[in-house]
């Protein structure tokens, strides 16, 4: 199951926050400053995987009781944005990290060249995308499209144009344009072999 | 007044950069007026903004009702924000949850597919047992909707029913089960999901799925439900071993076909984790399958991607268990992770090489770690630093605007210095590795004690003050479970080498006299960081004083004033030391008491006073202790030495006649101090041993050893007072004030004396030539200085060997460079004949990898007491079990799915559970026969008295109150009629027994109203019938 999914930038604000279990809010904040303080110091090419944050390490007493434990972090990191999914060992490692692939690209397709603002003025809709993937840790839908649509779709029954008014807004307040447009799925690395339709890790 | 949006909020929080703790409490307070506002647009956007505060932790758990009147608009926008709310906020413990069941029911009988999957989601993260309960009946028919996008969500949000509400699993099992066949594939996949969390907590029940999951297995073609049906099979192959000839086919045709690295990936690691292969170990299929796996992580490793470097690292760990040799194997490119420039893999290929070490790989793999903690020069740590401030500063200057897809590729970053945390682990995992199985693996103990020493050198600061402070006994035992300092550890090792391995005990008693002597020089330059090994040093050397290679300079270390600023731990040790390495020196009795061998002994012991006197007014009490003590026998020994005289001439002079007086040395050098350790030899003991002793039953701890203990206690008190005027009390007085009320003087040595003290000890031919300094460029992992010693101890043992082609002169070239040179000399090229007529006679080189070490025989003691223990767990010896309990307990995992529930929950429904069932229904049964007689009969007993009082009351009063004994007291309470209050207690008063109508009667039957409502309902009736008859 997967226990948490979390969204924060180079600086360790929060941009998205979602925990499958009921935990204190002071202790979520705990976890993701202690998340961002070892995933800020990785270098580039190291690999994707986070050693359990001290929050998170069992005791020897539960290691061998309790088969529930979170035990694998796995983060990517985009531009400005770390995205991170805590999840138990009935998750596969490398299949995470294309979900978390899957999550940025179907952001991307709904705003168009998405960034940091785009995220931070839309919450709702990252949420909603969140949720048409991930539902209650369990993970429910992987195909792009379907994701897209149905994102799409719920927004026209709300009869407000969410996801485009906030998007063209934001790109008018940010205080120096330089979002140059470069289509996720073109980023120079970890993309490249995501090209094949199971979306399941494929190597590079 | 205008309201903020989200928006407004957002752009806000940005505008009040430095400031916004300020400007969220001036927005929260906003909010909490907000949403108490009648107009729904205002309250929902008052709680949109509450949940992106949340989000920085400002918690909102007090609008969660709030929440739930957004969560009932009727509109879909608000409804969203209302649920998005829930999910975000509301917890088991929230008090409006129950409020929001008949608000669920409805949304889930929605005709809207949207407003139906934002239940449902809402649902999996709200549920609590009475939300399952209530709503598990509109679930499963969810799981029949005619929308596959339905379906997979309700049948997904089933596993979190199931975690609160167990029993749901028995009625919407056949269900479930139906979804495997469901034509839509992200259906069946969540299924596969719910049924894989769910037999991971009871793999029993879902066996009978078997032939389903295996056709699902070979016939899917989405790879993500593949994983899941692989790791479901890998908890129900334990169960059923016939599954693993089965399931061996189809998987090792994906681990053959596929292209999916994450299903190649998991597929190993089914197999590994599932057991397969552990159940086909020995068959020649279960080989194959095992250099099937192996060949494949081989491959992980050499493909260059860091992901599947560290999951290949993750397999082969847990693969050494089993198939160890095949591992081994591969040992070439598992060494290079070692090296890789990602810690994490270094982590992960370090764990795996504990697990697989052996005789003949441990020197390389130690070689290389201690290569890595070499520090790297402090210009390229600098330097990198430097660019990748620079580098971060840019990208962080401007947090939105960068796109996320690009991604700047900084210059590549030079190598950085490892954090402490990571060399701390390494040198625990060398030791750990090292001292496993009681060192059943180290080749070369002079090695491994040289190998000490410079780990020694590479310890990091220290770590959190886990030293320092004197530790008690109690703490002690803390300090031992707890986080030991590597230094520590270092010196635990060395010690144990010492006590148990005799052979080399010449060798580590030279190692630790090293650490002593260099102990004030070494220490400051590394950062202080390993100072601790020292306690384990200073005990050695005085425990093998007779191997000290030179005692003299070495109590001469330990006699060091400087030495008092130590820890107190470590000073309690030298005090303990020294009087042992004192007592080597001059116990000696065959050597004659001539004037200088008395001046130097009485310089010594002088000196030795000299010491102990600073310490005796210690503030740490261990130390003050042993100091004392010690202080005292060595006046004595001080007087004894002065009384003594000595000899004048070495040899009597027999020729002269003159009579000469031998003296020989006194006897509290040469019989009282040695006999104080001289005893028996120390030997390890287990760590339990101590527990086996059985306490004799003489020993009393309860009688007072003086029972006069207090009078004498509260006389000195008393002659404190009465020598007022004394003024050789009054000094002692002030000492004792001093020395308790104030702090100690603590010379601070600054560093620029330490540098100097150094550079004398450097220039004053100390013998080894230590300067401090790390920085060699030679490739080795052995400073330049052990590396000398070890040349000189191997030249000087192969002096004699004829085998040894021994360099020529004192030169350090052990190699000859054939080529290096100009006065090259053919001539003088040893030349070795071969004997090729057996091949066993062929020399393999030093360095080559696979050659094995000739391994000498060496006698390693065991702990004592192993062997009588009774059933208790003996701790091995060694670092591995102190590493595992160094992590402290935090207390209870906080990501943690309490899934207790589910453990063992059976599907069917238990016999006995039955039963009990039915007994409970017979004895309801029973107890409502028995209300009901006790009704009948208290209505007969209101129609016998006379009906007097009830006329008072009014005609219409009497009816109502019957009406409402269902609402039990409650109606009674509320009743603002005086007098139908009065009616009531006068009918009490009448009724005698007081059960016989009101509220005793409805209190005690309540429990029946539920399990049988209507024949309560008709029962009540009855009686208000009568009652109201009788009213009328």
């Amino acid at each position: 199951m997967i226990n948490a999914v979390l969204v924060f930038n180079n600086t360790g604000q929060p941009r998205l926050t979602k925990f499958y279990s009921q935990i204190d809010v002071n202790l979520q904040q705990r976890l993701i400053s202690e998340i961002f303080t070892l995933v800020a110091n990785r270098p580039a090419s190291a690999c994707n995987f986070l050693p359990l944050p001290p929050l998170l390490q069992k005791t020897s007493s539960e290691a061998l009781s309790d088969t529930d434990q979170p035990t694998r972090i796995i983060y990517r990191h985009y531009a400005t944005l770390y995205f991170i999914i805590i999840a138990d060992d009935l998750e596969s490692e490398l299949g995470l990290l294309d979900l978390i692939q899957v999550f940025v690209e179907c952001l991307d397709r709904i705003f168009e060249n998405v960034c940091e603002l785009d995220l931070i003025f839309n919450f709702e809709t990252l949420h909603q995308v969140l949720a048409e993937m991930i539902q209650g840790g369990g993970v429910v839908e992987v195909d792009r499209a379907t994701i897209v649509e149905s994102v799409k779709k719920a927004a026209k029954v709300t009869k407000r144009p969410t996801a485009s008014l906030p998007d063209s807004a934001t790109r008018s307040a940010s205080p120096s344009g330089r979002s140059t447009p470069v289509h996720m799925a073109h980023r120079g690395s970890g993309v490249t072999g995501i090209g094949s339709n199971d979306f399941v890790w494929s190597g590079r | 007044m205008f309201e903020k949006s989200l928006y407004d909020l957002i752009r806000g929080l940005r505008a009040h950069k430095g400031n916004e703790k300020a400007y969220i409490a001036q927005s929260l307070q906003e909010c909490r007026n907000e949403a108490r506002s009648n107009d729904m647009d205002i309250k929902c956007a008052a709680i949109l903004k509450l949940i992106y505060l949340e989000m920085f932790g400002y918690s909102m758990s007090w609008a969660s009702f709030h929440v739930l009147e957004v969560m009932s608009s009727q509109k879909f926008v608000q409804k969203r924000v209302g649920y998005l709310a829930a999910v975000q906020s509301f917890r088991l413990d929230t008090d409006v949850l129950m409020l929001a069941t008949n608000l669920l029911k409805k949304d889930l009988s929605s005709p809207n597919q949207f407003e139906l999957s934002l239940a449902i989601n809402g649902l999996s993260h709200i549920v609590s047992p009475s939300l399952a309960r209530d709503l598990t009946p509109d679930l499963i028919a969810k799981m029949n909707h005619s929308n596959p996008y339905i379906r997979k969500k309700a049948v997904l949000v089933m596993y979190k029913i199931f975690l609160q509400f167990p029993e749901a699993l028995r009625t919407s099992f056949p269900r479930l089960r139906e979804r495997l066949e469901d034509n839509d594939e992200t259906v069946v996949s969540a299924t596969v999901n719910v049924i894989c969390e769910l037999s991971r907590k009871n793999p029993k029940n879902y066996l009978p799925l078997a032939p389903q999951l295996f056709n699902l297995l070979t016939t899917s073609k989405n790879n993500w439900m593949t994983i899941k049906i692989i790791k479901l099979f890998s908890s129900l192959t334990p169960l059923e071993p016939r599954l693993v000839k089965k399931l061996v086919p189809p998987i090792s045709n994906i681990i053959k076909t596929t292209t999916a690295m994450s299903l190649l990936y998991e597929c190993i690691n089914g197999l590994i984790s599932g057991g397969l292969l552990t159940h086909l170990a020995g068959t020649s299929d279960g080989e194959d399958l095992a250099i099937l796996c192996v060949g494949k992580l081989r491959g992980f490793l050499a493909e260059g991607d860091s992901n599947l470097k560290y999951v290949a690292l993750l397999a082969l760990t847990k693969l050494t268990k089993t198939h160890g040799y095949l591992v081994a194997a591969e040992k070439d490119v598992i060494l290079e992770c070692i090296d890789d420039e990602d810690v994490s893999i270094r982590l992960r290929a370090l764990e795996l090489v504990v697990g697989m070490v052996d005789v003949e790989i441990l020197q390389q793999v130690v070689g290389r770690l201690l290569r890595q903690l070499r520090p790297v020069s402090s210009d390229d740590v600098d330097s990198g630093k430097r660019e990748y401030d620079e580098n971060t500063a840019e990208e962080d200057d401007e947090d939105g605007e960068v796109e996320l897809v690009k991604r700047t590729n900084g210059p590549a970053k030079p190598a950085v210095s490892l954090p402490d945390d990571y060399k701390d682990g390494v040198i625990r995992r060398i030791l750990e590795m090292c001292s496993k199985d009681t060192y059943a693996n180290m080749p070369d103990f002079e090695w491994y004690i040289d190998v000490l020493v410079q780990l020694v050198r590479y310890c990091p600061g220290e770590i959190k003050g886990s030293g320092g402070q004197s530790l008690d006994d109690e703490d002690f035992e803390e300090a031992y479970t707890a986080g030991v300092d590597v230094g520590e550890e270092i010196g635990r090792e060395l010690r144990n080498v010492a006590v148990r391995v005799k052979t080399v005990r010449r060798q580590t008693t030279e190692a630790a006299e090293l650490l002593i002597g260099r102990g004030s020089t070494m220490f400051p330059v590394s950062g202080g960081g390993g100072k601790r090994v020292l306690l384990a040093a200073a005990w050695i050397v005085g425990e093998y004083a007779e191997h000290l290679r030179n005692p003299n300079e070495t109590i001469d270390s330990l006699l060091q004033p400087s030495n008092a600023s130590l820890q107190a731990d470590v000073v309690s040790t030298y005090v303990q030391a020294i009087p042992k390495v004192y007592s080597y020196l001059t116990s000696n009795d065959s050597i004659a008491w001539t004037p200088e061998r008395k001046t130097t002994v009485s310089f010594l012991t002088n000196r030795v006073v000299e010491f102990l006197e600073t310490l005796s007014s210690s503030p740490h009490l261990e130390v003050q202790e042993r100091a004392v003590g010690f202080l005292e026998i060595f006046r004595l020994a001080k007087e004894a030495i002065a009384e003594q005289p000595a000899n004048i001439n070495k040899i009597p002079d027999v020729d002269d006649g003159g009579i000469q007086e031998e003296y020989d040395p006194p006897l509290i050098l040469t019989q009282a101090i040695p006999s104080l350790f001289h005893g028996f030899e120390l030997n390890p003991v287990a760590p339990r041993a101590q527990r086996k002793v059985p306490i004799p039953d003489t020993l009393d701890l309860e009688t007072p050893i003086n029972p006069q203990l207090a009078f004498l206690l509260s006389s000195a008190d008393y002659d404190a007072g009465v020598g007022e005027f004394d003024p050789t009390a009054m000094a002692a007085d002030e000492e004792f004030e001093k020395f308790y009320y104030q702090k100690p003087v603590v010379v601070v040595e600054t560093a620029a004396q330490r540098i100097d003290r150094a550079a004398s000890n450097a220039a004053g031919g100390d013998k080894h030539g230590l300067t401090g300094s790390y920085q060699s460029g030679e490739d080795t992992y052995l400073d330049p200085d052990i590396v000398a010693r070890r040349k000189a101890e191997r030249r000087e043992r192969n002096k004699d060997d004829p085998f040894y082609i021994g360099s020529t002169g004192a030169s350090g070239r052990t190699t000859p460079n054939p080529l290096g040179g100009e006065h090259f000399d053919i001539d003088s090229i040893p030349i070795m004949k071969l004997d090729l007529g057996d091949g066993t006679g062929l020399v393999k080189g030093e360095g080559n990898v696979g050659a094995p070490v000739p391994r000498v025989k060496v006698e390693i003691a065991g702990d004592e007491g192993e062997g009588v223990d009774d059933g208790e767990d003996i701790e091995p010896v060694g670092v591995g079990s102190l590493r595992m309990k160094g992590k402290k307990g935090k207390g209870k995992n906080i990501l943690n799915v309490d899934s207790s529930n589910l453990v063992g929950f059976s599907l069917e429904e238990p016999e006995e559970d039955l039963l009990a069932q039915e007994a409970d229904v017979a004895k309801a049964k029973k107890e409502v026969e028995r209300l009901r007689g006790e009704i009948a009969r208290a209505a007969e007993r209101v129609r016998v008295p006379p009906v007097q009082p009830i006329v008072e009351v009014p005609p219409q009063a009497q009816p109502t109150e019957v009406a409402k004994k269902k609402k039990k007291k409650k109606a009674v309470e509320e009743g603002d009629d005086s007098e139908k209050k009065k009616v009531k207690k006068k009918k009490k008063k009448e009724g005698e027994q007081g059960t016989a109508t009101g509220d005793g009667d409805q209190a005690e039957s309540i429990p029946v109203v539920k399990k049988k409502k209507k024949k309560r309902r008709s029962s009540t009736a009855e009686a208000g019938g009568d009652a109201g008859e009788d009213a009328g």
